[in-house]
Order: C-alpha cells, then sequence, then structure tokens
C-alpha cells in the first residue's frame, strides 16, 4: 500500500495525547480531548478499508479479511469504542489525522 | 450445550400453568391491578382529570387485548380511546406540568424506560435534550452550528428540540406500536406534548409506518386536536417506509430530515445534536404514552406493578404458534408462560421461543415458561426484552431453518453503508443457511458439514458484531449466537444427517 508514514513512532509535536493550544474549539480533524485517557470512534459509513489506522496503531487494531479495521483486544470487538490507553494518544491522534476518509474521530473516555 | 428440562413441555393448547379459558376473566376482575382511575384518586398532586376515571376504565376491554392473570395490568389499553371526547372523558385534560423539572423528576423517579427496544432511561434522554438546548453557562448559543467542526465531547446549545414519536414499528413481527396507536393515538400525543413542554420543543413528528390504520388514526387524531386547541406545541405525521432499520433512532432523524431511512454515523446522542443540529427526542410511541400516564397519575402509581427495578407494564406482541396471536400488556416480570397463556397458549408443542424480535434471542421451550419477562430475568439468557415480542416455535419446526430464514432476511435489510456489515451479513447468512442444511440430504459430498458451518457462523458473527453506524449486525448476531447455544443439538443431528426439529428437549 502506498504513502503510508514510515516514521510512525516519532510522537507529533506538542501535547503527546491532545491539543496543544488548550481550546478544545481550535481541535482539528476528528476533535479530542485535551486530557486524559480517550476512545476512538469510527464512523463506519465512512471507513472504506484503506488501512491506515491500522499500520498507524498496530497495538490496538488490526483488520479482518476485508481490511476494514479491528480492534485487537477480544474484550472490545463487541463494543463500539477502542479504548487508548494513554500512551498510545498521539499515536491515535495520527491515525485520526492521517485517514484519508476522515472516519476517525478521539473521543473523552467515559 | 445441555439443558436440563424440568418444566414438562406445553401440552397443544393448554399451558401448563393455567387453563386457557382463565385469562380474560381474571383480567375482567382485575383484583390485584391498581387501575389508572382508581389510582388517580390517591394521587396526591390532584392532577386534573383523576376523577374521571373510576369505573370506566374497569369496564373498559379491547376485544383482543387482555390482560394476564394474576398479573392483570391493563393501563394504556385500558385507556384506549377513538377520538378527543372519548379521550378527555377517561383521561382528562393535558396536565401541563410547565418547562423543565416537574416532569423530568416525576419520570425519573417513575423508573420509565424505553419501550423501543433499548430500554435507555427515558428521562436521561429528556434531560440531556433539555441541557443541549440551553447548557449552562452557554454565553454564545447558536455560534457554531453542531457537529460541524472538532468536537470535545461537550454539548453545545443546538437551539430548539425536537420531539419525535416513533411508530415505524420495522420489525416485521411487532404490532404493539399500531395496536397502541390505533387504539389510543391520544394518549400517545399527549405525551408528545409533555415531552416537548418538558424540553422546550419547537416542533414534533410523528413517524408511523405508512399506509397503516395507526398512520390514519393518528392523522385524525392530530386533526382534532388542532380543531379543539388542545396542544401547544405543533405536530406534523410523517410516514415511514417499511423497511427493518426505517425506525432506528438515526434513521428516523435522516427520514425526516428528507433523506433515505438510513441509519446514520453520529457520535453524539440525538438528544444532543439531532434533526438540523438541534437536540431530538425520538422515543418509541409506547414510552410517549406511560409518560403521559405518569404526568397524570403520578410515579408512586407507575410502580405499583411491575417489579422494583423495572416498574410498570409493557405491550407485548406474542406471535407464532399461539392460539390467539396478538398484542398483550402485563406488567415486567411475568412468566412467559403467562404471557404465552394470555393469547390462548401454544397450540402445538413448543420447541422453543424467541424473545425480542427477529433481532432477539432464542429460548429452550422447556424451560421458558417460568422466565420472567424482563431484563434481570432475561439477562442469564443473554436476553432482553427488546422491543416487547415473544414468538413461539413449535416443536416440529426446525430452530436452525428458521435461524437462517431471519437471518437472511436481515442480512437483505441492512442499509448498505457500513463494510463490515455490507460484507459480512450477506457471508453469515449463507454460513447459518449451511448449519440449517442436512449433511448428505442438503450438503455436497465435498461440500462444508453443517458442524463446520456452525463454527463458521460463530466466527463471522463475532466479526460483524459492534462494527457499524447503527446495532443491527449486533443484533444479527446476537440471534446466531443464541441460536448456536439453544440448537446445539440440532447442529449435531444436522451434522449425522438427520433434523430433529427443535423438540431435541423431550
Amino acid at each position: 500500500m502506498p504513502g503510508i508514514p514510515q516514521r510512525r513512532r516519532t510522537a507529533p509535536a506538542g501535547a503527546p495525547n491532545g491539543d496543544p493550544t488548550g481550546d478544545p474549539d481550535s481541535t482539528a480533524g476528528g476533535g479530542g480531548p485535551a486530557v486524559g485517557p480517550a476512545r476512538l470512534w469510527i464512523d463506519w459509513t465512512a471507513c472504506d478499508a484503506r488501512g491506515w489506522c491500522a499500520e498507524l496503531l498496530p497495538e490496538l487494531l488490526t483488520r479482518d479479511p476485508d481490511g476494514y479495521p479491528l480492534a485487537r483486544a477480544p474484550g472490545v470487538r463487541t463494543t463500539r469504542h477502542v479504548t487508548i490507553p494513554l500512551r498510545l494518544a498521539g499515536h491515535a491522534r495520527r491515525a485520526v489525522d492521517a485517514c484519508p476518509r476522515l472516519a476517525l474521530r478521539l473521543l473523552p473516555d467515559g | 450445550m445441555t439443558v436440563e428440562h424440568t418444566v414438562e413441555p406445553w401440552p397443544a393448547g393448554v399451558h401448563p400453568v393455567r387453563g386457557v379459558g382463565d385469562a380474560p376473566s381474571v383480567a375482567g376482575t382485575a383484583g390485584t391491578t391498581n387501575p389508572p382511575g382508581t389510582a388517580g384518586t390517591t394521587n396526591p398532586l390532584g392532577m386534573p382529570g383523576a376523577a374521571d376515571l373510576p369505573g370506566t376504565v374497569r369496564a373498559m376491554n379491547l376485544p383482543d387485548t387482555v390482560g394476564v392473570g394474576g398479573h392483570a395490568a391493563q393501563r394504556l389499553l385500558a385507556l384506549a380511546a377513538p377520538d378527543l371526547l372519548g379521550h378527555h372523558r377517561r383521561c382528562g385534560p393535558l396536565p401541563w406540568r410547565g418547562p423543565g423539572g416537574p416532569l423530568l423528576r416525576e419520570i425519573h423517579d417513575a423508573g420509565l424506560t424505553g419501550r423501543g427496544g433499548a430500554a435507555f432511561p427515558t428521562w436521561q434522554k429528556l434531560a440531556a435534550a433539555a441541557q443541549a438546548a440551553c447548557p449552562p453557562g452557554a454565553d454564545r448559543p447558536g455560534r457554531r452550528r453542531a457537529g460541524t467542526g472538532g468536537g470535545t465531547g461537550r454539548p453545545r446549545a443546538g437551539g430548539t428540540p425536537v420531539v419525535v414519536a416513533n411508530a415505524a414499528e420495522g420489525e416485521p413481527e411487532s404490532a404493539k406500536d399500531a395496536t397502541l396507536l390505533a387504539a389510543a393515538p391520544h394518549l400517545v400525543l399527549d405525551g408528545v406534548q409533555l415531552a416537548a413542554e418538558a424540553v422546550g420543543a419547537g416542533e414534533a413528528f410523528v413517524y408511523v409506518k405508512a399506509g397503516s390504520a395507526a398512520a390514519v388514526a393518528v392523522r385524525q387524531a392530530v386533526a382534532e386536536r388542532r380543531a379543539a386547541g388542545w396542544d401547544r406545541c405543533g405536530i406534523e405525521v410523517r410516514e415511514a417506509p417499511a423497511t427493518f432499520l426505517a425506525g432506528e433512532a438515526s434513521a428516523v432523524v435522516a427520514a425526516l430530515d428528507g433523506a433515505a431511512a438510513r441509519p446514520r454515523a453520529h457520535w453524539r446522542p440525538l438528544a444532543d445534536t439531532g434533526l438540523h443540529g438541534r437536540p431530538t427526542l425520538v422515543h418509541n410511541v409506547e414510552t410517549l404514552a406511560h409518560l403521559a400516564t405518569i404526568a397524570r397519575w403520578g410515579a408512586a402509581w407507575f410502580r405499583s406493578v411491575g417489579t422494583a427495578d423495572e416498574p410498570g407494564t409493557l405491550l407485548v406482541t406474542v406471535t407464532g404458534a399461539v392460539a390467539a396471536p396478538g398484542v398483550v400488556e402485563v406488567p415486567y416480570g411475568t412468566p412467559l408462560g403467562d404471557l404465552v397463556g394470555s393469547r390462548g397458549g401454544a397450540v402445538e408443542p413448543v420447541g422453543a421461543l424467541r424473545i425480542g424480535g427477529f433481532a432477539g434471542t432464542w429460548l429452550p421451550g422447556g424451560v421458558a415458561p417460568a422466565v420472567p419477562m424482563s431484563r434481570e430475568g432475561l439477562a442469564s439468557w443473554g436476553a432482553t426484552p427488546g422491543p416487547g415480542i415473544v414468538s413461539v416455535l413449535p416443536a416440529r419446526a426446525c430452530g436452525l431453518a428458521e435461524t437462517a430464514r431471519i437471518v437472511g432476511y436481515l442480512a437483505a435489510q441492512n442499509a448498505g453503508q457500513c463494510g463490515p456489515c455490507v460484507s459480512g451479513l450477506p457471508q453469515l447468512a449463507r454460513s447459518v443457511a449451511g448449519m440449517a442444511g442436512v449433511a448428505g440430504r442438503d450438503t455436497a459430498p465435498d461440500g462444508e458439514n453443517p458442524a463446520q458451518a456452525a463454527s463458521r457462523s460463530l466466527r463471522l458473527a463475532a466479526l460483524v458484531a459492534g462494527r457499524g453506524a447503527c446495532h443491527h449486525p449486533d443484533g444479527v448476531a446476537r440471534l446466531v449466537h443464541s441460536a448456536l447455544r439453544t440448537f446445539a443439538a440440532d447442529i449435531r443431528a444436522h451434522a449425522q444427517g438427520h433434523c430433529l426439529g427443535s423438540a431435541h428437549l423431550t
């Protein structure tokens, strides 16, 4: 697959888990929490199985036989949201921003 | 899986606990219940209209609705009135409460939950819509259209709320919404008005299955109320297409928006941002009818039947191999055997019961009669009352073939929007059909064995669950999982080349 960012281990600049400016309204792309754990929400009507999210978040996501994202943890397969641990928040943010279908969004956990 | 069968299978036509003829007579005396009228006289709030009820309600009994003996509870169906005058005689005027607080507290104390299937606490939706319309500390309401920009998960001011009474009833086996709306349209419309008042809604819709008798009844009722100046919030009637997903809450919003009635992906609750970004309450019509009774007769009255955790009554459509398929109103906690008995009992030996409709859960016929119709009672079977449907499968019928038929229908009814559902459900349907086949008879010599098809079905069901904009795939997965549990012996038999029907427990 072309166009997959190769340097995924480099976390984005600024706060690793959210919004560097502190103004929630300025959050770009999928939006997200300023602090704290988060959930990854998938717009399944927009998702087209491009697979970037699974490439950027291999710890949490894999792909089903058709290429659609699939939560790795068995417990979350039947839930609607994938919980993002704090240590992966930066990578989750990159996955959200990289989705060519704009199908991902970070929501505050809870 | 093996199931102890301590309960005798149901003899044809007769319920084990009680004879067929008992139910209506017991319902007629209604000795153990608290009918709307009598409770009204003790209402501490002294709501208007309470005194109008005694006598009239007891005498009222719809020909096709009966209470269950020992659990008699005619509430919504006892308040049936075809016209506004009759409705006014039975229920009195609309008990306006003023915006916000009072009704919300009453609904909270009553413990009313949504009757469309998800059983979400009604007061929470109302509170969310009221708050989204007027969030505390909102200094710049309407500054930004909800849902257009970045989200923080915080509700934003979304304008004047909208109330929708949902009677799309896409579930093919369900008849309770149409029955209620045709019998007591004004009770439902009272609920619409009171919910609209509580959240400060500017407009309301009744979304009803196109071409149904309920649609005619509700149009008439709305016109009557308009002429009488009964309502404060305008009500518009819109017709729903007869598809399975037309009644899904976000599909309802899409339809009212002029788009196809298909679910929409939404990460914020519709009560925060729904139709045109406005806080939108989509309530099942039965929920709104209960709301209208609670507004009149109070939370304590509402809680006087049902269980402590699940108070009140619910409407149940009893269908399948029963003497008199139809709608019955029972308190939460009523044993499934009594429920089936209230519609004349099973007409032949029972193999299995399906609770909650097409996207419901199979229960073995041997144990089902004693299981209570409540979320708590059904939880150990992985089931919920759902939208209130009990389907009786005769023992001679094959539960696997029935499951295959339903999964095939549900797969065809997917909205064609979400990848895992679009590709997963047809695969799952083929796999379940393979499991319903009998080895040697329906399978090629080198083809997939029914037992192999069963394991594949399990895998595919787990793969579709939770991966869509709505809960459609979850429901299909639930049905398949319950079929694998309940009809495990049938799968073995199919793999060995014969079919048991679903009577393996006898």
